[in-house]
């Protein structure tokens, strides 16, 4: 039986951490890009480093933690944005089908971003460079576009998903995905 | 995998990625070590850098007003960075090896 309004632990130790490193040294990389080359890279390489960490828990992690769990296909996808705009989604325990995809892109995104920030080199200009700041500028996008979606999901379901991601703690409800 | 291990495995990787992070961040060199004044004049008193006044009277400075310079080391190499406004009211940064004067490069900032 399933308990109503019971606290489970929905994010392990590795996502939270995970989460909040991505999102202090995506800051530090920005930040830094023009004004300390040595802490950009190395940010850089660290980024990676963790992208490369949450690909392998991805597939053998905890259970909200795997792409499994919440990579949903197009029909639930779409289905999951229909019932959003119409104010009435249905509540999922780990990643909603939107979240989930914003995961992915996030991912890919930042991932492209390192990869190509390492091929420019020396070089001042390049196609890599163009690549690199194309990403970093999508990254940016879709964090505005993550964060909103938070905000919205936080407010229609009546529960802090920030905190969530920090504590790790969420409430089932009877009706969960 | 119990739920108990699922946990126990995530902070085996939390350790990964905090010792992974320690070592990439370990040898930043300090900020603004790259244009460090005190670091810049030692450079140029050793001879190692050609002194700012030489680059500046390059031929191809003629004629603009340098808003800003900066020595900087960028992948391992001493470097001039200045950045120029011209008389159609443009700013230009461009890039000078510093032992050499050579010019390395420009980008359009405007």
């Amino acid at each position: 039986m399933v308990l109503e309004n019971q606290k489970v632990l929905v994010w392990d130790p590795f996502v939270r951490v995970f989460h909040w490193s991505l999102v202090l040294f995506y800051l530090v990389a920005w930040v830094s890009a023009e004004e300390w080359a040595s802490l950009h890279e190395q940010a850089g390489y660290f980024i990676l480093v963790l992208l490369g960490l949450r690909i392998v828990w991805g597939v053998i992690g905890t259970q909200h933690a795997r792409f499994r769990d919440f990579v949903y296909g197009g029909t639930v996808t779409v289905g999951y944005l229909r019932s959003l705009r119409a104010g009435t989604p249905r509540h999922y325990l780990g990643h909603n089908p939107a979240g989930g995809w914003m995961v992915i892109a996030l991912l890919l995104s930042l991932a492209v971003a390192g990869v190509s920030g390492i091929l420019i080199g020396d070089a001042e200009h390049g196609v890599w460079k163009e690549i690199h700041e194309g990403s970093a500028n999508l990254t940016l996008l879709l964090v505005v576009v993550h964060v909103s979606g938070v905000v919205l999901a936080s407010l229609i379901h009546g529960e802090n998903l920030v905190r969530a991601m920090l504590t790790g703690h969420k409430m089932r409800r009877s009706e969960d995905v | 995998m119990s739920e108990k291990n699922g946990i126990r495995l995530s902070w085996v990787f939390v350790a990964v990625a905090v010792v992974s992070g320690a070592a990439l961040l370990y040898d930043i060199a300090p900020a603004g070590a790259s244009d460090d004044h005190d670091e810049a004049r030692e450079l140029r008193d050793s001879g190692e850098v050609m002194p700012l006044s030489g680059l500046l009277a390059r031929p191809e400075l003629d004629g603009l007003r340098v808003l800003e310079a900066d020595l900087e080391r960028k992948h391992g190499r001493m470097v001039y960075e200045l950045e120029l406004l011209d008389a159609a009211g443009r700013v230009d940064k461009r890039y000078f090896d510093a032992i050499s004067g050579e010019p390395l490069g420009n980008r359009v900032e405007d």
